[in-house]
């Protein structure tokens, strides 16, 4: 009888051996890097990475399991074909505002979030070479007892240096590596850190300090781009940006969201990626398609509409989240996207 | 080490995309989560190169990444194919039945937490010490065992385990 260890082994060596040659592989990579060099839309640089991690393991982040308690952490028992609820609308907030920036960027930010965390970013008036504004200075709150870990770690030569911001030491760090980042994180009160980065010419100790030590606690809020008039019962937003949003079960801890769980929704352009792709559907006045790809409790559906010439919304959700493509349709007549201009409120 | 980013892809990507593959159980998440760390490396590639073991900085960034919830799959929703079939009767042949036994395997695999799949991965695939774990994952090398020990006993524990395994005989 093998040994679970050798089953494991041989499990795993075989599994791996399935994986084929990816010939574009490089090009994918120089595409995706050249894109993320240029700006991400989700507005996070690398030197928000750290940021990005904050929720890594979330494991104390607080999330709302008031009212909700499937068994399976998915969604409640299945319901009469009426299932979907009404949802309250969202609001995006940020609890702080800089009372600095430097010249050349817009001073509305972009927010975006999620359970435990939340990022305003501010970009350049200037496009960047991809044609779209370069993400200058982004800002991460993150509530957690310790800070997660960065990704990508640091370089064996990016030495933290010693700082203070608001009179709390700080961690001041600058990277060279290809594209300049620079970023400070400190503790603002057990169980709240602030993360603020700085890239390209915006990446140097001047700036980053100068942005921190300029910020002050007063709330921007956004309506965001979309409401979401209905969802599954115990389903809420869980994760947004500017131009995306996604739901998943209050239940489900973070560290277990996957696509199977959350149903997700954003915007893109025309393109023939997502032109065409399933059959024809039409949902209240939009046109759109609809493409279901595996079957069962894998069957994942990507429903595409056309909401103007060059824009198209997409929603995708699981079998396990949105039971069949019609429940999906009921839930995307609920989707209205209000177009790109953030309404931005501070309080 | 040092060399072109092309070279380092050329020779590497497969490894990395295999690697990628039993950390995740997806093919789709794993070449996400490849062509990010390669992205990254690539904007970083100068002083990567430079380092004595390129590979371990970005397995760093691929299972940092793995453990993160925060993927965004979606890019890829579009493109994906139908996933392969599971059931042990899809194979056949003389090591049908071993193979399907490897598929139970893999799908008891799949239902231990993110942490100890990495551990596993690490330990039984890549053939790291607990020492080396610890530094990729960054956590102390008890925390390691203790993951691999849960996870472990996990697939021991578990019913289908055990009958792949007296089933093996």
């Amino acid at each position: 009888m093998p040994s679970v260890e050798e089953e494991l082994i041989l499990t795993l060596r075989r599994h791996a051996d399935t994986v084929p040659a990816d010939p574009a592989l490089l090009t994918v990579v120089k595409a995706r890097s050249r894109r993320a060099a240029a700006g991400s839309r989700f507005a996070l640089t690398a030197g928000a990475a750290a940021a990005v991690a904050l929720i890594m393991l979330a494991s104390s982040v607080a999330i709302d399991l008031s009212g909700f308690g499937p068994r399976d952490g998915l969604r409640p028992a299945a319901g009469p074909d009426g299932f979907l609820v009404d949802t309250p609308p969202f609001v995006a907030s940020f609890p702080l505002t800089p009372t600095y920036l430097p010249s050349g960027l817009r001073t509305q930010p972009n927010l975006s979030g999620a359970p435990g965390s939340a990022n305003a970013s501010y970009v350049s008036t200037r496009a960047g070479k991809n044609g779209r504004p370069v993400v200058a200075i982004n800002i991460a709150v993150v509530w957690a007892a310790v800070l997660p870990a960065r990704n990508p770690p640091l370089m064996p030569n990016d030495k933290p240096l010693a700082a203070r911001v608001h009179g709390h030491p700080a961690t001041f760090v600058r990277s060279a590596a290809g594209s300049d980042t620079a970023d400070i994180t400190w503790r603002v009160k057990p169980g709240q850190w602030v993360i603020l980065s700085g890239t390209a010419e915006w990446s140097t100790r001047g700036v980053v300090l100068r942005v921190a030590d300029g910020l002050v606690a007063r709330t921007v809020r956004s309506a965001g781009q979309f409401k979401i008039k209905l969802a599954p019962p115990g389903f809420k937003i869980c994760l947004w940006s500017t131009d995306s949003i996604s739901l998943a079960p209050c239940a489900v801890k973070p560290s277990r969201y996957s696509d199977k769980r959350t149903i997700q929704i954003w915007v893109t352009g025309a393109s023939d990626t997502v032109n065409g792709r399933g059959k024809p559907v039409t949902i209240g006045t939009h046109t759109g398609w609809l493409q279901t790809v595996g079957r069962g409790q894998n069957a994942l559906n990507v429903l595409v509409l056309k909401i103007s010439a060059k824009t198209r919304l997409m929603i995708s959700a699981s079998s396990v989240a949105l039971r069949n493509a019609a429940e999906l349709s009921r839930f995307a007549s609920g989707v209205e996207y209000l177009g790109p201009t953030h309404h931005l409120t501070v309080d | 080490m040092s060399g072109s980013f092309e070279g380092y892809v050329a020779g590497r990507g497969q490894a990395l995309l295999r690697f990628g593959y039993v950390l995740t159980g997806d093919r789709h998440l794993s070449e996400d989560l490849v062509q990010e760390a390669l992205a990254r490396a690539h904007r970083r590639w100068p002083r990567i190169s430079s380092l004595d073991h390129p590979d371990a900085y970005i397995r760093r960034i691929i299972v940092n990444d793995f453990m993160s919830w925060r993927r965004r799959t979606r890019r890829l929703l579009l493109v994906a194919d139908p996933p392969e079939p599971r059931t042990p009767g899809a194979h056949s042949g003389d090591h049908g039945a071993a193979r399907a036994e490897r598929d139970a395997m893999w799908q008891l695999l799949a239902e231990l937490p993110k942490q100890q799949r990495a551990v596993l991965v690490l330990r039984f695939y890549e053939g790291l010490t607990d020492s080396d774990i610890a530094h990729l994952v960054q956590c102390s090398p008890a925390t390691v065992r203790a993951h691999a020990a849960k996870g472990l006993a996990r697939l021991r524990g578990s019913a289908a385990t055990l009958s792949i395994l007296n089933g093996a005989n």
